[in-house]
Formats: C-alpha cells, sequence, structure tokens
C-alpha cells in the first residue's frame, strides 16, 4: 500500500484490482456488458487503495459477490425471450425425434449399432439413422431460426442460444455414453453423437447463411 | 398508467440521481449520490441491472464515454433521463408525496410536490 500511496494513476499489478473477483463480474455479467461496472470498480478501487489496499480489497470482493445475483438475473432478463425459444425449439425437437422413435422405428433404435457390428446390419435401420439426422438438421434449423440474434456476435450466440440446445438434445446419448444404458458399445455411441452435431450445426447454418443479412 | 411502468423504489432513487447530476451521471456518481443523499450503500450490480432495465422502460438513455487509466482503459457509460423519465419521476413523486400527506412527522425538509 504504501509504495502506491503517492501513485495518482493505476500503478502495477500491486495496486490492480484481484483478478478472480474480476473473473467472478466477468463470469456473471458478461464480456459485452462488464466494461463499465468493472470501469467503475476499478476507479473506487484505486482511490480507495490509496488510503488502505487492505480495505479495498474486501470492499472490491464485496462488490463482485453482492452484484452476482443482479447481474445474473439482469442476463436472464435480457435474454429471457432467447432462453425460452431455446426450450420450445429444444422440446419440439425432441417431440419429432420421439415421435418418430416410438411410432415409426421403435425396433429400430440400435441404428448406430450396426456401424461397429456389421453382423447386425438391417436397411430400415440405417434409414433410421439418416432420418435421425435430418431430425437433428431440422432441429438445428429451428433452434438457429426461433433463438439466433443477428445484432449479438456469432460467439455469443453459440455460447447462449446454440450450444444449451446442442447439449440438451445430446443428453441420451451423453448418459448412454457414460453409463452404458441400453448396452450399446462407447464407439457406438461416439458415432451416434458426432454424426448428430454436425447434422445440428449444418440446420443452423443453413438458417444462420440465409437470414444474415444483417452484420455480426 | 401501465403497470409495468410503474416505478420502484430503487428505480425512483436512480432517476432522481440522474436528474441531480445531469452529464455527469455514471456509475460512480450515481452511486455515490444514491449513497450520500439516501444513505444506501448499493452494488454496482443491483445499480446496472437497474439502469439497464429503465433503459429498456424507455426511461433513460446512454453513451460510451472516455476511458481513463484509473479505470483501467475503460469507458465510462453515461447515463441521462429523458422526458418521458422525468414525467415518470414527476408522477411517481406525487404519488408519494400524497399518500404521506397528513401522516407522521416528516422532516420538514420533505417537500415531495415542490
Amino acid at each position: 500500500m504504501a509504495k502506491n500511496a503517492e501513485s495518482p494513476g493505476i500503478n502495477k499489478p500491486s495496486s490492480a484490482p484481484p483478478s478472480f473477483a474480476q473473473k467472478l463480474i466477468l463470469l456473471t455479467c458478461g464480456k459485452e456488458n462488464s466494461a463499465p461496472l468493472l470501469g467503475d470498480l476499478a476507479e473506487e478501487y484505486t482511490r480507495l487503495s490509496r488510503f488502505d489496499r487492505r480495505k479495498a480489497l474486501q470492499w472490491y470482493w464485496g462488490q463482485a459477490v453482492s452484484s452476482a445475483p443482479h447481474n445474473i438475473a439482469s442476463r436472464l432478463s435480457q435474454n429471457a425471450r432467447s432462453i425460452l425459444a431455446v426450450i420450445i425449439a429444444v422440446a419440439l425437437s425432441y417431440a419429432v425425434i420421439a415421435i418418430w422413435d416410438i411410432f415409426v422405428s421403435r425396433n429400430a433404435a440400435q441404428q448406430f449399432h450396426q456401424w461397429t457390428n456389421p453382423a447386425s446390419y438391417e436397411p430400415a435401420r440405417r434409414v433410421y439413422a439418416i432420418v435421425q439426422w435430418i431430425g437433428f438438421a431440422l432441429a438445428g434449423a429451428l433452434v438457429a431460426k426461433l433463438t439466433f440474434n443477428y445484432e449479438k456476435s456469432l460467439r455469443e450466440n453459440f455460447l447462449l442460444r446454440l450450444a444449451p440446445a446442442v447439449l440438451a438434445l445430446s443428453t441420451p446419448s451423453l448418459f448412454a455414453l457414460l453409463g452404458g444404458v441400453d448396452g450399446y458399445s462407447v464407439t457406438a455411441r461416439i458415432i451416434s453423437i458426432g454424426l448428430s452435431l454436425p447434422a445440428f450445426g449444418l440446420g443452423a447454418a443453413i438458417i444462420v447463411w440465409r437470414n444474415a443479412t444483417k452484420p455480426f | 398508467m401501465s403497470k409495468t411502468k410503474n416505478l420502484g423504489e430503487f428505480e425512483i432513487l436512480v432517476l432522481a440521481a440522474l436528474v441531480r447530476l445531469g452529464a455527469d451521471a455514471y456509475g460512480v456518481t450515481i452511486r455515490r449520490e444514491i449513497e450520500e443523499r439516501a444513505g444506501r450503500d448499493v452494488s454496482v450490480g443491483a445499480l446496472y441491472a437497474t439502469l439497464s432495465r429503465l433503459e429498456q422502460k424507455g426511461y433513460v438513455s446512454s453513451r460510451v464515454g472516455e476511458a481513463t487509466a484509473e479505470r483501467g482503459g475503460r469507458a465510462k457509460r453515461h447515463y441521462i433521463i429523458n422526458a418521458n423519465g422525468k414525467e415518470q419521476l414527476d408522477k411517481s413523486a406525487l404519488a408519494l408525496g400524497n399518500m404521506l400527506k397528513g401522516i407522521g412527522p416528516w422532516p420538514k425538509t420533505l417537500n415531495l410536490q415542490a
């Protein structure tokens, strides 16, 4: 503290705000909204640390922690429409895939199993696999159509809108991969996820490409 | 008056701070103003969440200001209350004043309708 006491400006690492507290704010607030908030905190922290660095640290951490629920709530409310749209899109996509599985291809659920077990090959299962990929592509298109915000960056769209949907749709396969629920081989499951996700991405990419008239 | 457009207590404090501060209103000064006048120690997160909500309601607007070294090179975000915000603040103050009129011994300095 003493060595910084006479420095009027930001003075090197010793007077820099605690980096973990900054990360907490970045995490809860989002990179795009955090700049003015972090700037305000840095300004106040610089002022306080001239008098008592320990107190300044406590103050900064207090602000970071007490701000977290507000930041999260604000972020959720700003993205409420998108989050709801992701949920609806995933539910609809799930419904389409489940309906196909239950009513059309109930006994062909091992479609990926045959890829690693050629002896079990049945033409209908390949048809099922192709339909599932088409289902995932349509799901990707639906999620992109309902949730993509062309005023936000591609990265933010992916993290907040597409990735949660992909994760939700992959959950059954991931569970099966981890727990071997249905007894299929791990390789078969990896193929299942590995081929479904690009299909989802392709569907989403087509919609984004078609609608990308506004700049990111 | 639309139900969703009603102001909460903290929103009233923030709008009043914006009126007082004028062009100098940004996160640090708004927090300080509320702390000094209302005795409320507010977290920056709560303040920015409220400012964001007021902006969505159309009561304030913001612009990106200058970055300084002591802010770690990050720009300020200046806020300004607009005509809608002033009108809503006026309505809220009037409603509050009407509700408080005639009850309690209030400090003489409290003149909500001024």
